[in-house]
């Protein structure tokens, strides 16, 4: 095959998922505006009262993991504009672990109680993971000085407060989480989280002379070139749909009554459309 | 540690270095040209530069704003990657004084902390990788040092790629003024 055949048509199908793509992180934008209600997100924090508005925690929530997630997109926009493969896949990532960060938590908030599993269960896998997120953070920031050890030093003192009057802790048993574990809840999100990392990230194993799909550096502006921009976007456009989705199902504060019809049909409109839309412009390419 | 030089004056910094990595990157396309023969024993070090090069064009194409210190430091990241690898392949005059393993560790450090987004992180302060506190001086202090310091890097490892390329010569002569910048604007500041 030469460099250039079958070129008009893919460099078509790209530049129309890269339409896809921007039109589907305009809903982020939107859903991102109306859960932080036009405040900072510091700002809803500060005036949380869980008891009258339960879902206050999520909406902040999805607000800082939404505009993560559309900044990053922007900037796969920008790379796909300037046919950077590399720099396309390394500002991937962070959209993919929103994203399933999103889904995690939405699925586990709103749909799961009472279809999947008890309410309570639910619950409980959504408290896990925050106070997992919340120590792994810790120890991060405090460069290993507090130790998972301390930690659970922390918690049993907090138990011996517990006996004494105070609110007793659960207990914790998820202290870390991988990676990895961010996009499980997103489709064959593993494994194309572990192909970025592998061929574009710290690029181990990369074969530098072969295909910039298997991240190498040779190949630019072929053919080939093009359907690995056209594959990768499709996949991504798919994810940042289902994550507007699922966002789409937190109650917003003040126009609960119209939820459904305002956000969260639209948005499952959008992710059918891109759905049957990248399906027709490519056969997603199988990660290498 | 005194007061830093407003956030103002850090941008401006960023920006700064920002267009020094641009002249680097444009010095690197004359040296290692896209259309020119790659030899069949030719060292990974060579093409791990040319993604280095990749990643310090999308840093040039970034605002300095929050959003774009979020997405640079992504970039970043992943050019500290391949630095490391590309260091251990330079001779000692085209190093800078770094030590084994300090670009990834850097990469591992500080600019991780933008790469694996969580709730929790995600409410730090922007110089721990959040939204928080977006206009302290610090997060684009940190910032430019980052920049300079991949500016300095790569720079000396062009100077060895041209000679290993045997490239003509002047590029010493254009490489010299962007790497003074890119160290200079990163020392500037009193308090750094």
């Amino acid at each position: 095959m030469s460099d250039n055949a079958g070129r008009p048509d893919v460099s078509r199908c790209r530049a129309r998922m890269a339409e896809l793509l921007a039109e589907v992180i305009a809903t982020t934008r939107k859903l991102e505006e109306s859960l932080d209600g036009g405040r900072s997100w510091s700002e809803a924090a500060a005036e949380i009262d869980p008891d009258s508005d339960p879902a206050a925690t999520y909406r902040i929530l999805g607000t800082l993991l939404l505009r993560k997630a559309r900044l990053h997109t922007l900037a796969v926009l920008r790379a796909n504009e300037s046919s950077n493969l590399h720099s396309l896949a390394v500002q991937m990532r962070p959209v993919l672990e929103c994203a399933g960060q999103v889904v995690f938590t939405f699925r586990n908030a709103y749909i799961a109680p009472d279809l999947l599993m008890s309410r309570e269960k639910a619950l409980e896998t959504l408290s896990k993971r925050l106070n997992a997120d919340f120590y792994q953070t810790l120890r991060t920031r405090t460069k290993g000085a507090v130790s998972a050890e301390d930690l659970r030093g922390m918690a049993a003192e907090a138990e011996a407060a517990a006996s004494f009057g105070e609110t007793p802790l659960r207990e914790q048993k998820a202290w870390s989480f991988r990676q990895s574990d961010k996009v499980a809840s997103l489709e064959g999100g593993q494994k194309w989280y572990a192909y970025l990392s592998e061929r574009f990230g710290h690029g181990r194993g990369v074969d530098w002379k072969g295909l910039s799909l298997r991240g190498g550096v040779v190949s630019i502006n072929r053919v080939e070139d093009e359907f690995a921009f056209l594959g990768v976007m499709s996949y991504l456009a798919r994810q940042v749909a289902a994550m507007n989705a699922h966002a789409a199902l937190c109650p917003f504060a003040g126009d609960a009554g119209d939820q459904w019809e305002r956000w969260v049909e639209p948005a499952l409109a959008q992710q059918r459309d891109v759905r049957t839309s990248s399906n027709a412009l490519v056969a997603m390419p199988e990660p290498q | 540690m005194g007061t830093l030089e407003p956030v103002e004056v850090q941008r401006a910094r960023c920006e700064s270095i920002q267009a020094a990595l641009r002249d680097v990157a444009v010095i690197h396309v004359d040296i290692d040209t896209p259309r020119r023969r790659i030899g069949a024993d030719e060292p990974d070090w060579v093409f791990r530069l040319r993604k280095v090069c990749l990643h310090v064009l999308a840093i040039t194409k970034c605002d300095v704003d929050v959003d774009g210190l979020h997405a640079m430091t992504t970039e970043l990241r992943a050019a500290y990657e391949q630095m490391d690898a590309v260091r251990r392949c330079l001779p000692d005059a085209f190093r800078l004084d770094e030590h084994d393993g300090w670009w990834s560790a850097e990469a591992g450090d500080g600019l991780a902390a933008y790469s694996h987004p969580t709730p929790v992180s995600l409410a730090l302060p922007l110089s721990a990788g959040g939204f928080d506190d977006a206009e302290a001086p610090e997060s684009y202090l940190r910032l430019a040092i980052w920049l300079g310091r991949l500016g300095c890097g790569y720079g000396l490892a062009l100077g060895h790629l041209a000679r290993v390329l045997g490239t003509p010569d002047g590029i010493d002569t254009r490489l010299v003024p962007v790497l003074k910048r890119c160290a200079g604007v990163a020392q500037a500041d009193p308090h750094c």
